[in-house]
C-alpha cells in the first residue's frame, strides 16, 4: 500500500542530498534508508564484528 | 500492405530461427583457472604440453585484470560485463561507512522478519534470505533467456547463485555450514597447545580416558532457538593403547583410521528441533598423530550438496543430481586448507595432500560435466592454482608446477572435445610478498590518521583506538583508503569541498612512500575510484585504490583496521604469494584453440566475446568487446 | 535356541531361494503375503467372534444415532460416550489376538533382518569388524585370519573403555566366506558377504543366551572370552516401484492388504 513518508527541514535534505551524490548513492531516499538501517542494526547487534572477522577469516586473505 | 506485413513477419522469424540455429550447434567450454600466472607459464611451457599446443595451434595472451585484482572483483566483472563500478564488489571486504567496520563483500544474510515464539523456541513465519551483493545480469542469466544451454560451476561470487534456469553451482563465496568461509577443528591432548583460536579454525583440548575421548563438532547456530544456541554434534574416537590407528564412531557410521590418513566424506545431522528438525552438513576427518598426543583435524564442515541448508545450487535439486553421480563433494568455496596450513596445524604435505583431495573432488566433477556436455556453453572453474600460488610461489616451485600439471592435464581433456571452442582465462597472476605494508600506521605517520594515545599502536583490529574526530582516512581490505568523509562516515570530519585535494594530496604521499629497508618505491599506481570506474555503483568503493609494487601488500592487520607501530614489516607467515597489488603487474592470461584479434584483452571481454559466440547481443550497460 | 534359529533360518532361505530370480521386494512381498495370511488365521483362532461382531455392530448403532440426532446435545453427548465405551471393549477383544500374534511376528522379522536390511560389503571399500569381549582387553589382539580376496587395511584398534577390538577389512572380490578369530587357544568364525547376489546377511554373532534371540542369525559363540562380533555392513532399502523404502515399510503393507483381502473368504471379523 502507501510508504510512509518522514519530514525532513529542507536545509538538512539539501545536505542528505549532496552526501547521497558524493557517497555513490542514487538517491538521498536509498542513502536515508541505508544510514538509518545500520543505526537500527546497532541496536539489536545481531552479528558482531567478531563475527564478521571470523566468517572472513578462512578467505586466507586476513589473520 | 498486408502481405508486406506478413513478409516483415516471416523475415524477422527466419531471422530468430537462424539465431537459435547458430546457437544451438556451438560448443564452447570456457575454463576459469584461478591465478594462472602468465609469467609462470612462460618459463614452464615444456612442462604443460596442452597448454603449450593450445598457445602454438590457438593463441596466448596477458589478459588485463580488474582494479584491484582481487577475485570476487574480476570474477563479477567476467559473470556481469560490467567493471567494479558497476557490479559494486571492490574487495573482498568492504566497510560499512557508519560503523567503519569490516563486512563480507560477496553476500549479505537476513534473519525471518516475524517470528513465533514458543519456549526456548523461535519458530520463524517468513523465511530469512542470503543475498548475492553482485549488481548486474550474469552472461548464463542471459544465455538461460535466449534457451541457450548453460552449464556454470563454482564461478566465484555467484552465493547465492544468480536465479535462471541454467545449471549453476556456487563457488568461491560459499561459507560453510558454521556461516563462516571456512572454519576447521583442531583436537589435542597436547598439553603444550596453548592456543583455542587461530584464522579461520578453532582448537580444542579433549581429555583421553583410557584411550577413548569425545571430539565435539560445530555445526550452525540454532536459528531456531532464541539463545542461537550452537549446535553440535559428538564423534567418539578411540585410539589403540600403543599401535598409531584410532576408531571414529559416528551417530550413524564407524571407521578406523591410520596416523596420517583423511576419512571419506562424513554425513552428519545437527539437530535444531529434536525429532523435527535438524540440517545436514558434511566433513572430512585427518589423523594426524595417535601418540604420544593425539591430534586429529575435522575439516569445516561443509554444506551437504544432497541436503543443502543454504541455496547452493540452480535448479536448486541440482546439488543432489550430482551427489547421486559423484557422491559427496566440497561445497564451501574455498576448501583449500590454507588456515591450518598457516597456523603450523598441518605441514606443507599435508596441506598440498589435502589440496590434493579438493582438485581430485573438482576432478571428477569436470569430467562428469566434460562428458555430458552437449551443447551450449560448460564454464568451469579450478581453485588449485590460486590456492597453491598463495603457500607455494617463489619457494616451492616443482609442488606448484605439479599442481600447474594436473590442471594442464584436464585442460588437455577438454581439448580433446570434437567442434568445441576453448577459452581459458585466469582473474591475475601471482607475485611474492615479501613485505607487507600497515596502511593505517602509514596514514597516521602521514598525519592523516590519529590515535587517542601515540602509544596505542598494536595489532588491535577494528580501529580501536583512532580518534575519530582527528582523522582524515582510513585503511581496511587489501587494497583501499577511504576518506572519513562528512555525511557519509559517522562523524566524518572531511568536508566535501576538501574531498579531491585531500585524495590528491594523499596519491602523491603513496606514490613517493619507499621502503625504509630497500628504499624501493612501495606504490605503483594509484586508483581514483570515480575516475577509474564507468559504473557509478559505488556505494561500497574505497575512494583510492592502493596499487602496490609487487613483493608488497597491504598487511594482515590493515585488512582488518589496525594500526602497528612500524609501516611495513616482513611478511613472516606461510602465505607467500599474492596478487593484490597494481593491476598491470599481475595480469591473468588468456588462451583459446582460436586466434585472437583484440592484441590487449580485458576481463570484461570476456563476457561479451561468450555472449557474442552464441550470436546474442550483449546486455545494457556491458562494456567488453568480443576478442575474436 | 540355536538349532530353533537354524530351523526358521533354514525355512525363510529356501522360500528366499525359491523367488531369487526376482527382485528382493517379490520375496518379502511373499512372506508378508505368509504372514498376513498367518496373522488373520490367528486372529480367528485367538479372538472371541460373536462377541467381536456384537460390539462392532454397536458401533455402528451409535454412529448411526449420532447422525440421527445430530441436533439433540444431550443424545449425542450420550451416543459420545457410549461409542467411547464400545470403542475400548473392541480394543479389549482385539488384545488377546494382538498378544497372540507379536510373538511370532516378531520373531519372523528378526529373521528377516538379515535377508532385507543389510546390502553385501561393497568390493574395494574399507569395513569394520568389531569384536567385544567379557573381559578387559589386556595383551596383543586375537589373530585375524581373512579368507581369500579380503585384506586386512589397518593394524587391529584395541579400544580398552570398551573392551573391544576393531579391524578394517576390505573386500578385493567377490566372497562367501569366514573370519576367524583365534584367542586363548580357541577359534570363533564370523561369516562375511561381499557377494552382489548375497540374499542372506547375518548380523552380530553373540554369546549371550538373551541376546541370540535379538541375533538369532548365527549360532552362538562358544568361545568364553567373546561377548559379540559384528561386520558393520551397508544398510539396504526396498525398491518398489522405483522408491526406495525401508523393508519393515513394504513388509507391513503387504501382509496388511494380504490379511484385508483373506478376511471375506476366510470370514473373519475385524
Amino acid at each position: 500500500m502507501f510508504q510512509p513518508t518522514i519530514k525532513l527541514n529542507r536545509s538538512l535534505y539539501e545536505k542528505v542530498k549532496q552526501c547521497a551524490a558524493a557517497a555513490g548513492y542514487s538517491s538521498p531516499e536509498e542513502f536515508v534508508e541505508h544510514v538509518l538501517e545500520r543505526e537500527v542494526a546497532k541496536q539489536d547487534e545481531s552479528v558482531s564484528d567478531e563475527e564478521v572477522v571470523k566468517k572472513m577469516q578462512g578467505l586466507g586473505y586476513i589473520d | 500492405m498486408k502481405w508486406l506485413a506478413l513478409a516483415s513477419l516471416l523475415l524477422l522469424a527466419t531471422g530468430c530461427a537462424h539465431q537459435t540455429t547458430q546457437a544451438a550447434g556451438r560448443r564452447l567450454i570456457v575454463l576459469g583457472i584461478d591465478g594462472m600466472d602468465p609469467g609462470f607459464l612462460e618459463s614452464h611451457w615444456q612442462a604443460l604440453p596442452n597448454l603449450n599446443r593450445l598457445r602454438q595451434q590457438g593463441d596466448f595472451r596477458r589478459l588485463a585484470t580488474t582494479v584491484p585484482p582481487q577475485s570476487p572483483v574480476a570474477w563479477s566483472t567476467v559473470a556481469t560485463g560490467l567493471d567494479p563500478g558497476g557490479h559494486g564488489i571492490f574487495d573482498f571486504i568492504h566497510r560499512d561507512p557508519v560503523t567503519r567496520q569490516p563486512i563480507s563483500s560477496m553476500a549479505e544474510a537476513t534473519p525471518p522478519s516475524h517470528s513465533l515464539h514458543i519456549g526456548p523456541y523461535l519458530i520463524p513465519l517468513t523465511s530469512g534470505s542470503v543475498q548475492a551483493m553482485r549488481s548486474g545480469r550474469t552472461f548464463w542469466q542471459i544465455l538461460a533467456e535466449r534457451r541457450i544451454p548453460a552449464t556454470v560451476i563454482r564461478i566465484p561470487a555467484n552465493f547465492p547463485p544468480a536465479e535462471c534456469e541454467a545449471e549453476s553451482l556456487a563457488g568461491m563465496g560459499t561459507p560453510d555450514l558454521t556461516g563462516t568461509f571456512g572454519t576447521f577443528s583442531f583436537y589435542t591432548d597436547d598439553p603444550a597447545e596453548k592456543r583455542s583460536q587461530v584464522a579461520g579454525g578453532h582448537i580444542a583440548p579433549i581429555h583421553l580416558e583410557n584411550g577413548s575421548a569425545t571430539l565435539q563438532i560445530e555445526g550452525p547456530p540454532n536459528s531456531l532457538r532464541k539463545d542461537q544456541a550452537q549446535t553440535a554434534i559428538d564423534i567418539r574416537m578411540h585410539a589403540d593403547p600403543a599401535a598409531p590407528v584410532a576408531r571414529f564412531d559416528l551417530p550413524d557410521e564407524q571407521f578406523v583410521l591410520r596416523q596420517g590418513e583423511w576419512s571419506d566424506w562424513q554425513r552428519a545431522d545437527f539437530r535444531l528441533i529434536p525429532g523435527l528438525k535438524s540440517v545436514s552438513g558434511i566433513f572430512r576427518i585427518y589423523l594426524q598423530q595417535v601418540h604420544p598426543h593425539v591430534r586429529v583435524y575435522v575439516s569445516p564442515v561443509n554444506i551437504d550438496p544432497a541436503d543443502p541448508a543454504m541455496p547452493i545450487s540452480t535448479p536448486s535439486g541440482f546439488s543432489r543430481t550430482l551427489t547421486g553421480k559423484l557422491g559427496s563433494f566440497y561445497t564451501q568455496g574455498i576448501a583449500e586448507e590454507t588456515s591450518a596450513f598457516r597456523a603450523g596445524i598441518l605441514s606443507k604435505d599435508e596441506f598440498l595432500a589435502q589440496s590434493r583431495k579438493v582438485l581430485t573432488d573438482n576432478l571428477r566433477m569436470f569430467h562428469y560435466e566434460l562428458g555430458r556436455f552437449s551443447s551450449g556453453l560448460l564454464f568451469y572453474y579450478f581453485s588449485s592454482i590460486d590456492q597453491n600460488s598463495h603457500m607455494l610461489w617463489g619457494r616451492y616451485e616443482e609442488d606448484l608446477l605439479d599442481i600447474y600439471r594436473q590442471v594442464d592435464q584436464a585442460i588437455g581433456d577438454a581439448m580433446r572435445q570434437p567442434d568445441t571452442e576453448l577459452m581459458i582465462l585466469s582473474d591475475h597472476g601471482f607475485a611474492r610478498f615479501d613485505r607487507a605494508v600497515h596502511l593505517n600506521t602509514w596514514l597516521m605517520k602521514e598525519g592523516l590518521l590519529t590515535l587517542d594515545d601515540a602509544s596505542n599502536t598494536g595489532d588491535t583490529e577494528g580501529f580501536a583506538h583512532v580518534n575519530w574526530d582527528k582523522t582524515q582516512a582510513y585503511a581496511l581490505g587489501l587494497n583501499g583508503i577511504y576518506l572519513n568523509l562528512y555525511g557519509r562516515e559517522s562523524g566524518g570530519v572531511v568536508s566535501l569541498a576538501d574531498k579531491q585535494d585531500l585524495l590528491d594530496q594523499i596519491s602523491a604521499k603513496l606514490l613517493e612512500f619507499r621502503d625504509p629497508a630497500t628504499g624501493e618505491h612501495v606504490v605503483d599506481k594509484v586508483y581514483f575510484a570515480e575516475k577509474t570506474y564507468q559504473g557509478r555503483n559505488l556505494k561500497h568503493a574505497p575512494d583510492l585504490i592502493v596499487g602496490f609494487r609487487r613483493g608488497y601488500r597491504a598487511s594482515w592487520q590493515t585488512a582488518l583496521g589496525a594500526v602497528p607501530a612500524a609501516a611495513i614489516d616482513d611478511n613472516t607467515q606461510a602465505w607467500i604469494g599474492d596478487h593484490c597489488m597494481a593491476a598491470d603487474e599481475v595480469p591473468g592470461v588468456l588462451l583459446s584453440n582460436r586466434k585472437f584479434r583484440a592484441t590487449q584483452p580485458q576481463m570484461v571481454d570476456v563476457p561479451a566475446t561468450i555472449l557474442s559466440e552464441f550470436g546474442v547481443p550483449r546486455a545494457a550497460g556491458m562494456l567488453g568487446q568480443t576478442v575474436f | 535356541m540355536d538349532s530353533f534359529n537354524a530351523l526358521i533360518n533354514a525355512g525363510l532361505r529356501a522360500i528366499a531361494a525359491a523367488f531369487s530370480w526376482g527382485p528382493p521386494a517379490l520375496s518379502l512381498a511373499v512372506f508378508a503375503v505368509l504372514a498376513g495370511s498367518g496373522m488373520i488365521w490367528a486372529f480367528r483362532k485367538t479372538s472371541d467372534q460373536a462377541k467381536l461382531q456384537a460390539v462392532k455392530r454397536k458401533l455402528y448403532a451409535y454412529l448411526l444415532e449420532l447422525r440421527v440426532y445430530s441436533d439433540e446435545p444431550s443424545i449425542t453427548w450420550r451416543t459420545q460416550v457410549s461409542l467411547l465405551r464400545a470403542n475400548l471393549r473392541y480394543l479389549g477383544l482385539a488384545l488377546r489376538p494382538a498378544v497372540w500374534i507379536a510373538a511370532p511376528l516378531a520373531l519372523l522379522m528378526i529373521h528377516l533382518e538379515s535377508f532385507y536390511s543389510r546390502q553385501p560389503l561393497a568390493l574395494d571399500s574399507d569395513t569394520v569388524v568389531t569384536m567385544r569381549l567379557r573381559s578387559p582387553v589386556d595383551g596383543a589382539a586375537p589373530d585375524l585370519t581373512l579368507p581369500p580376496g579380503v585384506e586386512l587395511t589397518a593394524p587391529p584398534v584395541r579400544i580398552v573403555s570398551r573392551s573391544e577390538i576393531s579391524w578394517r577389512i576390505r573386500p578385493r572380490q567377490a566372497v562367501s566366506g569366514e573370519l576367524q578369530f583365534r584367542l586363548g587357544g580357541q577359534t570363533v568364525s564370523m561369516p562375511i558377504e561381499a557377494r552382489r547376489d548375497a540374499h542372506f546377511i547375518p548380523g552380530r554373532r553373540v554369546n549371550s543366551a538373551l541376546a541370540v534371540l535379538w541375533h538369532p542369525d548365527s549360532p552362538r559363540v562358544a568361545a568364553s572370552a567373546v561377548d559379540w562380533i559384528d561386520v558393520r555392513y551397508p544398510d539396504s532399502a526396498i525398491s518398489v516401484f522405483g522408491l526406495e523404502i525401508n523393508w519393515i515399510v513394504w513388509f507391513l503393507i503387504v501382509a496388511m492388504l494380504a490379511g484385508l483381502a483373506l478376511k471375506k473368504p476366510m470370514k473373519v471379523v475385524l
